[in-house]
């Protein structure tokens, strides 16, 4: 399925990660009707576990002789910063795969910003968890509002009128129509589930374990844990759990973000993040993708890496998606990174081990 | 890669076999080309549906939990589909023990909808909580607590 471009900088032994050939998606490769991409980003990948299900009529019974399709939201921008919507207007689609990742369909929109909500201008940096179901996920997602236009409502909605309105989410449910295998939206939530978010607040990466739903989000500098029993009812944290500087190793001085957490392999469970070193501010002089682990969810200790290095002419990753394969025997993390043309494309790495048929789903025992 | 383009070759779609099939020599039998799709294994196209009437949405729970101590019961649960009412019945062994219901706490059932319970008095030493919810005739079964895996085989439920 792959071929190796390039052996980046920093990769040896087992933890190997090298880049897979892509791009994977670009934004001339979307179908958005009317609206213009001009850029995307923030891929997650995820499998929907297809061919095991004995109630479709293309289940094979084993699901090794074909591979399952394979899924991906990604944020698209399809307006540009303004007075109403400072970041841009963003929105949410979905791609799609049925050969393991090597080429990739869309599928078009699933969120579009939308006037009088708490995602008005923004809907971006998706993160996908699976439901009890194999054929249901919730989909999180940061949100920024029209500040005016929620000020000019005759009552302040619930999650107030700042700009960064908080975490969102959706539920997305497969089924099948005749040969079409469909994806549904089953609703956005009314009200966002994580609110009092401050500026530069992104990346809500979920894994369900131990019966919570776990919550890693970026709040400029520094990485958040809140946690629910439900999808929703999350509430922000006062202080971070892992902050600038924190890695042993020495990335991300000035600051860390994309947090994805992988939990197949049990604990300690890895949580992947990107680390950025400034000197000074806004001068970049390092981007780095590593790994902290955890066992309890409050203490983190950096693991193996990092993995990349901008310091290391490494491509910049950004909006990095880290996921599992075969109970966590490979790895890969799904990114966007600047084109050549303008825009960001999708691209990955992953270790040698890694098997796309088998991405483990981001909920655990 | 064009998904439908495949499926439409795997089931045997195109133009019909009199258009295609070559003559073949004065005293053979044509080669009989399928009229019926066959078997595959090969994916289908897929696409996005952008909303879906409730009634077509089944019930299943997405998230539930208990915490109760010293008599006091905290649960809050959440489904999709739409419930009309949503409880919680704790379990010693696989034997009932105790019922209570929670309280809806969204109006729009179109989402994920949530429900919630405070309530005194609860005997806390129970092995599992088997969480239901009801629309109509249909109905959905979760169970969560130390002994989640057992209770749930016993009463064919999913466990959390």
């Amino acid at each position: 399925m792959t071929i190796i471009l390039l052996q980046l900088a920093l990769a040896q032994g087992t933890n190997d990660f090298v880049t897979v050939e892509g791009p994977h998606l670009t934004p001339g490769d979307l179908s958005w009707g009317s609206a213009t991409v001009t850029t995307i980003g923030a891929p997650a990948v995820f499998r929907h576990d297809f061919f095991d299900d004995p109630t479709t009529t293309y289940a094979t019974g084993t699901g090794t002789t074909t591979p399952d399709p394979l899924l991906m939201v990604y944020e698209a921008q399809i307006g540009a910063a303004s007075t109403e919507c400072p970041a841009g207007e963003w929105g949410i689609g979905l791609a799609f795969s049925d050969d393991s990742g090597a080429s990739w369909t869309d599928l078009g929109p699933l969120l579009q910003p939308t006037a009088g909500t708490y995602y008005s201008c923004v809907a971006a940096h998706p993160r996908v968890v699976k439901l009890v179901s194999d054929d249901r996920w919730v989909i999180y997602f940061k949100a920024e509002q029209d500040v005016a236009a929620c000020e000019a409502l005759k009552s302040e909605p619930s999650w107030g009128c700042d700009q960064y309105s908080g975490v969102g989410r959706l539920g997305l449910e497969a089924g099948i129509s005749g040969t079409t295998l469909t994806y549904t939206l089953l609703g956005v939530a009314s009200a966002p589930v994580l609110t009092d978010v401050q500026q530069d607040m992104g990346y809500p990466d979920v894994v369900h374990v131990d019966g919570r739903y776990r919550m890693i989000f970026a709040q400029n500098p520094n990485l958040y844990y809140t946690d629910s029993p439900t999808t929703g009812g999350f509430v922000a944290p006062s202080s971070p759990v892992i902050t600038k500087g924190d890695a042993a190793s020495g990335f991300g001085e000035s600051e860390y973000l994309s947090p994805s957490t992988v939990c197949a392999a049990g604990s300690p469970y890895k949580v992947f993040v990107s680390g950025r070193t400034f000197m000074p501010y806004p001068t970049l002089i390092d981007q780095s993708w590593g790994q902290f682990t955890t066992t309890d969810w409050s203490s983190y200790s950096e693991g193996t890496g990092p993995y990349t290095s901008t310091a290391a002419s490494d491509p910049e990753m950004r909006h990095v998606y880290a996921v599992s394969s075969d109970s966590g025997a490979g790895y890969a993390g799904f990114y966007s990174t600047p084109a050549k043309a303008g825009g960001n494309e999708i691209y990955s790495v992953s270790t040698a081990s890694f098997d796309a048929s088998t991405i483990d789903p981001k909920r655990c025992p | 890669m064009t998904p439908l383009l495949l499926v439409l070759m795997a089931c045997g779609g195109g133009p019909a076999a009199d258009d295609t099939q070559a003559p073949g020599p004065a005293g053979t039998t044509p080669t009989p080309v399928p009229t019926t799709p066959q078997p595959t294994d090969a994916p289908p196209a897929a696409e996005i549906v952008p909303s879906v009437a409730l009634e077509d949405v089944r019930v299943s729970f997405t998230g539930a939990g208990a915490t109760c101590q010293d008599g006091e019961l905290q649960a809050t649960a959440e489904v999709l589909g739409g419930a009309d009412s949503i409880w919680v019945e704790s379990y010693r062994d696989v034997d009932l023990v105790e019922s209570f219901d929670l309280e809806l706490l969204d109006a729009d059932r179109t989402t994920f909808q949530a429900a919630e319970a405070t309530l005194e008095d609860v005997d806390c030493d129970v092995d599992a909580w088997v969480w239901r919810a009801a629309r109509d005739t249909a109905g959905a079964c979760y169970v969560t607590g130390p002994e989640a895996a057992e209770v749930a085989r016993y009463l064919g439920c999913i466990a959390g």
